[in-house]
């Protein structure tokens, strides 16, 4: 028999706010929902509860009781995201989950009998991981979906429904438990019937003939029998965190402390999957409308706040928004982080995420073109070079000696090269004169050593170089519309 | 023994080793290489091989499967050259900053990172940016010392102070010319002279000569 456990986080939306804004869990604040006149609040903290602030009260109405109530609208993206949160959670407890939308998702726990002592520390274990990402969650675990809920709705939770005893479960609950329609739940009263059990006792086909398909299912439901099965949800694609702010950001510091927080919530559960973050897409919500949409892609897979926030401020210095940012959503490419297997007998191996993360660092620090691997290049010119990403292979299995050094004389490269004034009389090289140190009588000089590049084209690239020996070291010169110096023998 | 003492005994064990940069009188100096956990400074005036030493340093650590990272003050590397010396350049990173301050916070990030060989090769006379304070390179000779990374700073004049295990100073002597007389004359090669001057628990004053050769030298 399948067994269905219910995660529902009580008076969502004021759950998922506070998961973004935490320190308001101790004011007197309230959701509301609509504009103006019809601001209404659909859910308030203890400390405004306590105030009488309850669901369904204008805002006017409240704060005529609590002047100082602190009052915000709901925000679909913080839901979103908390909701996303709460299907990541379950998704750690079983492949098979649903989502019921408003911080309601019921989970597929059967198998899992293994992994868990009891379906009772299975619940527990479900609201402590749904603590940990900062939702306060209601656990309940029937065989229908229908019993599930309800159990999870309860205040004494986590409440466990035996196998079979849904009917027994729901019998002594009141009606309202099932949700009935307003017009149903009112001709329910009339025939005085108060509890769900009450219901569940009348003959089902006269329920039908007076209630019709709607008052069949309630019988149903009152029985304790939900046909309706668990439909399996895909895979998101992406993970997503973000916000809708009370008022304009225009500086750079206060956004990067409320996107650090939000970073945060994503590196979490990226890391619940075991995931890590290749690509960092930032949408920001200008005002008075339109968008900032852009990407940041990472050298490597990682899952370090601070880097990401350095690339975020490094790409908004760059190019500003332009206006002030009412809302900001990131949303991660997910991928695999990188694996280095140890080695025991070899040289050591590089953690592959602490070299990514602090690859990304230097290149947030010094520019894209100044960290990398060198590359060798095909050409006659010597200065040539070329750099490229920095991806190296794995250390070999055993230590092995290293190759014996040739002993090259190192050029040391100009770049750029160094503008010089040449002195030569018929036959040699007298002297070399610079604004900097290169000074001084040539002592040794040899050339000239002819390199051309581009010949096909209509400007090519022509050197003579030589071989110079002045009396504080040896330099590669080379004429060319002028004359440079381009390495120092070192 | 437990898998865990073992890690441990070979971790210490490849600390202890030493890495050679296969310049035997230079390795002989050293007591056999470059030891790890320690910074070795290389002091030098104008061509007197401190690059030729660095290259010969980064391309025996990575021929040997060990990843290096060369911190390249003044932009000077010819990877050409690098490669003709045996390097193995997919284990190099190469770091180009513009800035002394820079570079030794470059140093200092990726030697955390598990580097077994990083030099920081400051470039030419003067040198790029404000000097640092010396609590700067105290602080590099303890994350060499903490991750067991052998680090190897080439400057033009000394200026690590007491956080540096070695300082050898290098001293050019004359560079090395075929050719004589109104025959064409043909760079050959170089001959350097290095000196210890400083060394934590052992004899200072001792001193070696080395000798490079051209590519061209080498080649033909």
């Amino acid at each position: 028999m399948t067994r269905l456990a219910c995660l529902i986080v009580p008076m969502f939306p004021l759950a998922a706010r506070l998961r973004s804004e935490p320190e308001l869990l101790s004011e007197a604040l309230a959701i509301v929902e609509g504009n103006g006149n019809n601001a209404h609040v659909v859910a308030a903290t203890r400390r405004a509860r306590k105030k009488g602030i309850h669901a369904g009260l204008s805002l006017a109405q409240s704060r005529s009781i609590m002047p100082k109530l602190i009052a915000r609208g709901r925000d679909a993206e913080c839901e979103r995201t908390a909701q996303e949160a709460l299907l990541e959670v379950a998704e750690t407890f079983s492949p098979r989950i649903e989502d019921a939308s408003d911080g309601v998702i019921f989970v597929d726990i059967s198998g899992t009998e293994r992994h868990f002592p009891s379906e009772r520390d299975l619940a527990a274990a479900a609201i402590r991981a749904c603590d940990g990402i900062g939702l306060p969650a209601r656990c309940g675990i029937a065989s229908s979906k229908l019993a599930a809920r309800i159990a999870a709705e309860l205040p004494q939770s986590p409440t466990i429904v035996n196998r079979g005893g849904e009917a027994e479960f729901l019998a002594p609950l009141p009606l309202v438990r099932l949700s009935p329609q307003l017009d149903t739940a009112a001709t329910l009263q009339r025939w005085g019937l108060t509890s769900i059990g009450e219901l569940a006792q009348l003959p089902e086909s006269e329920v039908a003939t007076r209630l019709g398909e709607l008052g069949r299912e309630l019988h149903y439901a009152a029985r304790g029998i939900d046909p309706r099965p668990l439909i399996p949800r895909a895979l998101p694609p992406d993970f997503r965190e973000g916000m809708d702010l009370e008022w304009p950001l225009v500086a750079l510091d206060p956004f990067l402390f409320i996107a650090n927080a939000a970073l945060d919530r994503l590196t979490k559960r990226l890391e619940i999957q075991g995931f890590a973050c290749r690509r960092l897409e930032m949408t920001l919500t200008l005002e008075p409308d339109g968008y900032d949409a852009r990407a940041i892609d990472l050298p490597a897979p990682t899952r370090d706040v601070k880097t990401m926030l350095t690339l975020i401020r490094l790409d908004l210095e760059k190019k500003a928004p332009g206006a002030p940012v009412m809302g900001f959503a990131f949303v991660a490419i997910p991928d695999r982080p990188r694996r280095a297997q140890l080695s025991l007998f070899g040289p050591s191996a590089l953690s592959p995420e602490k070299l990514a993360t602090t690859i990304a660092r230097l290149i947030s620090m010094l520019g894209e073109d100044r960290v990398g691997m060198p590359r060798t290049v095909d050409g006659h010119l010597p200065d040539r070079y070329a750099i490229g990403a920095y991806n190296p292979p794995p250390p070999p299995d055993l230590s092995r000696p290293p190759k014996k050094s040739r002993g090259l004389v190192a050029a040391r490269v100009f770049r750029p090269p160094l503008p010089i004034e040449v002195v030569r009389n018929d036959e040699a090289f007298v002297a070399i004169k610079s604004d900097g140190d290169i000074n001084g009588d040539v002592r040794v000089s040899s050339g000239p050593w002819e390199a051309e590049e581009g010949w096909w084209k209509e400007a090519p690239n022509f050197r003579e170089y030589w071989d110079v020996e002045l009396e504080k070291g040896t330099y590669r010169i080379y004429q060319n519309d002028g004359w440079f110096a381009d390495a120092r023998y070192d | 023994m437990s898998a865990t003492e073992l890690i441990r005994a070979l971790d210490k064990q490849r600390r202890d080793e030493l890495l050679p940069t296969t310049l035997e009188p230079l390795d002989a100096l050293l007591g056999g290489g470059l030891p790890r956990g320690k910074i070795v400074e290389l002091a030098g005036r104008r061509s007197a091989g401190r690059f030729s030493i660095v290259l010969a340093a980064l391309a025996a650590a990575t021929s040997a499967g060990e990843a290096a990272v060369l911190v390249d003050l003044g932009d000077h590397l010819d990877p050409q050259i690098l490669e003709a010396n045996g390097a193995d350049l997919s284990r190099l990173l190469w770091i180009r900053p513009q800035k002394m301050k820079d570079a030794v916070h470059a140093v200092e990030m990726i030697a955390a990172t598990g580097f077994q060989l990083v030099v920081l090769d400051a470039g030419l006379h003067p040198i790029r940016g404000k000097r640092v304070a010396e609590a700067s390179w105290v602080r590099l000779a303890r994350t060499a010392e903490a991750q067991g990374t052998a680090m190897l700073i080439s400057t033009p004049y000394p200026m690590t102070g007491t956080a540096s295990e070695i300082v050898l100073d290098a001293q050019r002597v004359r560079p090395k010319w075929t050719g004589s007389g109104k025959s064409p004359r043909v760079l050959a090669g170089m001959t350097v002279d290095i000196a210890v001057t400083k060394y934590r628990h052992e004899r200072e004053g001792r001193s070696a000569r080395l000798e490079f050769i051209t590519l061209e030298a080498a080649t033909r």
